[in-house]
């Protein structure tokens, strides 16, 4: 099965006004992220990579001008999100991880309530999205299913409601639970190790805190046979507590504490009922919960379920599903025909703008209607097609207003200029050019997105013909499973404390409850950095950005939180983007590295790739510059600085700079040239026609020097 | 907004507080009219305060990543710059209050006001009164003198009390 694309980057081109002109921060740049994967990003100070995260993100400087390309997540191109639908994907679907620590985090707020803060926030919306998707889905199915000829697909999704509310409930009850009874572990670990340590000072706050927690666990998967006891020793607790906190002596309550823990030591490691299956049991059968022990209970609902409502009702929930296919894929050739039909319209030398939009209406219309309703994984391109096509004409004509007047201004500006130059002087300053936008990619930016749309969907009927649809049935049904758990999992206050507490332990932070009530200031720069990543991972984010994480900070604390990173997006399977200037840094992180040179990608490919097979001369030098141990002779440096990218230059940006440089470096832009499967490089070097120009020595010796280590740990 | 500000803060107070005199005073009452014309140009400081605290703080990376965890406008609003400013505001606020019974004292002394016509006294009166009497009696200028310098004094050493109580890296040595 082919990897999940997260987030597709496509043809990315961002320039920033500036006072002296157009600054091209950015050109054409293309990347894929899939699941789990590490992408690096690496370049020199200025070449755009910081851009190409912000824009990820939208928060783009306000000087930034978004010339064309797509940024596609999900059903979105993040390229045209609106401010208030950005709320909604920042924080939980991409978190970002800034370069300074010092002063990424507000200095008045608690470091707790910075980190709960995005927990709460986000879980309240999330609950209602996912209310709203798992109703679209109901219908969806339900029209489907009645219409691909299913006679009850009104009482089966009835039937799957009503039970998958009780499954929700018990869900909720029995997390809630657990999350108690793991927090009163906690808590009841911390006030023993002070007891014992006799650090008794606002000892009894968390006793309190203990107490409420304990008594919440008291649930029927949870602690329930031993409910009577651990109640009993709460009330004990209570009233010697009250005793102790006057004489300053707890050791009598330790005895119970140590009691108390080890009834929740039970609880915690109890089997985990299957609420899908129980709610259906509990619905339908007998509405009491059965004792007997968890493992039989689950085994009896669950055969039970299947039998009697899963099987057959999956059997007429796939016929639903292959009928919106099908529908789907008729539309999509209806799509297609539409599509060429309108083609020429946007091909014309000089596109005229009112047709241009009519045969943009029509388009519109007609893709919209392509849409499956019962997609898991979301189709972005089609998703996105509408906001695409108006964006790309109206980038093109709003071009053409814009002109008339600019030009006015462009021309007064010329005269005024040369003028000043007669008189004999020379002006500091330089004629801004009439158009920031170029007509011609603008233009081809309109066509592409057409035929991109024809492709993609060619592409999706191909794939439609052998598709697995009992596999699509059961992803459907699993994502409705888990959209009624989201929407009713609550975050509580003192629920979403004992997440953060837990998350600061996995990022490595010492007694996590004292200095969960810390103020930034009191933390140094390693640990405030490890605050922030762990700010960034609270609303469980799909994709983590990290621009340049370690620079600012000393090298062993680099190490860790490099080796923080690497752990969690190993644990939670997360997509990270790491931006860096560094190659060291990257070695032992990035599965995919890409290598950014004056805004553009110069040479992409896997981390063995870059390493042991570099071909583009920015590479080599970037390697060259990477001190390492066994490295005897001077490291080499680059010579001189980036371009100034008001004034791009024609050939190849590096060509300045680069010893080796042929003739045509200076004159044409080199293309991406193809050298595997997984690694590509923009360099005239790799043309058939080119001279053999040798990497540098420095560098073939490493390779060499790592290829004989590489074996010999083999 | 801001260069309206800066025309209205150029208007010396002073004038203003003559013309609310000259023009009000008949009608109101000579305190009321003090009052207002305290208030239609007391406002103008602050707001522009507020507003260089708030540009300050908009600033921050903190809020930007605030924002990339999802935080709306108004969230970041009243969560994360306004109670950081909060601290500078307050303060400033507090100073206001000498600032003003000093101009108040100024005022009357300078018999721009003169307050005992509503039947209430002040420090400017007090001051101005003692004035002809200073070489025999200098008591009667030095005790009002002395009034209004611990008055000055004990809001100044209250203001700064209230900046270090708002600061918790001020704060956290005595916790």
């Amino acid at each position: 099965m082919a990897e999940e694309k997260k987030l597709e980057v496509k043809d990315l081109r961002i320039s920033f006004t500036t006072a002296n002109g157009k600054v091209q921060a950015v050109r054409d740049i293309s990347f894929d992220l899939y699941k789990g994967e590490t992408l690096a990003i690496v370049g020199e100070s200025g070449s755009g990579k910081s851009v190409t995260s912000r824009a990820i993100m939208g928060i783009l400087a306000g000087n930034a001008i978004k010339e064309g390309g797509k940024i596609l997540y999900g059903d979105k191109d993040l390229m045209k999100t609106s401010e208030d639908e950005f709320h909604r994907i920042r924080g939980d679907k991409i978190a970002m991880v800034f370069q300074d620590p010092l002063s990424s985090l507000n200095p008045i707020m608690r470091v707790g309530q910075q980190l709960t803060e995005a927990m709460l926030l986000k879980n309240k919306t999330s609950r209602r999205e996912s209310k709203v998707a798992m109703n679209r889905l109901f219908k969806a199915l339900d029209e489907n299913m009645t219409a691909a000829g299913v006679a009850d697909a009104k009482t089966d999704l009835e039937k799957f409601k009503k039970f998958g509310i009780r499954h929700s409930k018990l869900e909720s009850e029995y997390t809630a639970a657990l999350d108690y009874a793991k927090q009163a572990q906690a808590e009841a670990e911390s006030v023993i190790i002070h007891i014992e340590n006799k650090a008794v000072d606002k000892l009894s706050q968390d006793i309190t805190d203990f107490c409420q927690a304990a008594k919440k666990s008291v649930s029927h998967f949870v602690v329930r046979d031993r409910a009577a006891e651990l109640e009993a020793l709460l009330g004990d607790i209570k009233s010697k507590t009250a005793e102790a906190k006057k004489s300053k002596d707890y050791s009598a309550v330790l005895e119970d504490f140590k009691k108390a823990k080890s009834i929740l030591d039970e609880a915690v490691s109890f089997d985990a009922p299957n609420t899908f299956t129980l709610g259906y049991y509990l619905t339908f059968d007998e509405d009491k919960i059965p004792d007997m022990p968890v493992a039989e209970l689950n085994e009896l609902t669950h055969d039970k379920t299947e039998n009697e409502f899963m099987n057959p009702f999956m059997r007429r929930a796939e016929k639903g599903v292959r009928y919106s296919s099908e529908k789907t894929d008729a539309a999509r050739r209806e799509a297609i025909s539409i599509l060429k039909a309108e083609l020429p319209v946007f091909e014309k030398a000089e596109p005229d703008r009112k047709e241009c939009e009519a045969a943009a209406k029509k388009m519109k219309a007609a893709v919209i209607k392509c849409l499956d309703p019962l997609e898991v994984i979301k189709d972005s391109e089609t998703h996105t097609f509408e906001s695409s096509i108006d964006y790309a004409v109206d980038l093109y004509f709003g071009g053409f207003k814009k002109n008339a007047k600019e030009e006015k201004r462009f021309t007064k500006a010329t005269e005024k200029h040369e003028k000043a130059s007669r008189g004999g002087k020379t002006p500091d300053w330089e004629v801004i050019p009439a158009s920031y936008i170029n007509l011609e990619a603008a233009h081809q930016d309109m066509v592409d997105t057409v035929k991109d749309m024809i492709a993609h969907f060619e592409a999706q009927i191909e794939a439609n013909k052998n598709a697995d649809f009992a596999q699509r049935t059961l992803d459907i049904v699993d994502n409705l499973k888990e959209q009624e758990q989201n929407s009713v999992y609550r975050i509580t206050k003192s629920v979403a404390r004992e997440k953060a507490i837990k998350l600061m332990e996995s990022v490595g932070i010492d007694e996590p409850r004292r200095r969960f009530r810390q103020y930034p200031f009191e933390f140094s720069g390693g640990m405030r950095q490890r605050i922030v990543i762990a700010i960034a991972l609270t609303a469980n984010p799909d994709i983590l950005i990290c621009d340049e994480p370690t620079t600012a900070l000393d090298v062993t604390i680099q190490a860790q939180i490099l080796e923080l990173i690497n752990n969690l997006k190993r644990e939670r399977d997360l997509s990270v983007i790491f931006i860096t200037h560094d190659l060291g840094v990257v070695a032992n992180m990035a599965d995919r590295i890409a290598v950014m040179y004056a805004g553009k990608i110069v040479e992409y490919g896997t981390a063995a790739d870059i390493f042991y097979d570099p071909a583009h001369p920015y590479t080599w030098a970037l390697l060259s510059s990477v001190p390492d141990l066994d490295t005897k002779e001077k490291l080499q440096s680059i010579p001189g600085t980036p371009p100034n990218m008001i004034y791009p230059p024609k050939g190849d940006a590096f060509a300045d700079r680069n010893v080796n440089a042929l003739v045509i470096d200076f004159e044409m832009q080199p293309p991406m040239f193809k050298i595997s499967d997984t690694h590509y490089a923009a360099t005239w070097l790799l043309h058939p026609d080119a001279p053999k120009i040798e990497r540098p020595k420095i560098i073939t010796e490493r390779i060499e020097r790592m290829q004989k280590k590489r074996g010999e740990t083999k | 907004m801001e260069r309206i500000t800066d025309i209205l803060i150029s208007i010396p107070f002073i004038v203003v507080a003559t013309l609310f005199q000259m023009h009000l005073a008949d009608k109101v009452g000579s305190f009321v009219s003090l009052l207002f014309a305290f208030i239609t140009t007391g406002w103008i400081g602050i707001a522009s305060r507020v507003r260089t605290q708030f540009y300050r703080f908009k600033g921050q990376e903190y809020i930007l990543a605030a924002r990339t965890l999802g935080a709306s406008d108004g969230r970041l609003i009243f969560r994360h710059i306004l109670p950081n400013s909060l601290g500078t505001i307050i303060t400033g606020t507090v100073l206001i209050i000498p600032g003003v019974i000093f101009s108040e004292a100024n005022l009357s002394f300078l018999g721009i006001v003169n307050l005992e016509t509503s039947g209430i006294t002040s420090v400017g009166t007090l001051l101005s009164g003692g004035q002809s009497y200073l070489s025999k009696f200098p008591h009667m200028i030095f005790f009002p003198a002395l009034f209004i310098s611990l008055l000055e004094i004990s809001f100044n050493l209250f203001g700064n009390g209230l900046r270090d109580a708002f600061n918790p890296s001020l704060r956290g040595a005595d916790e």
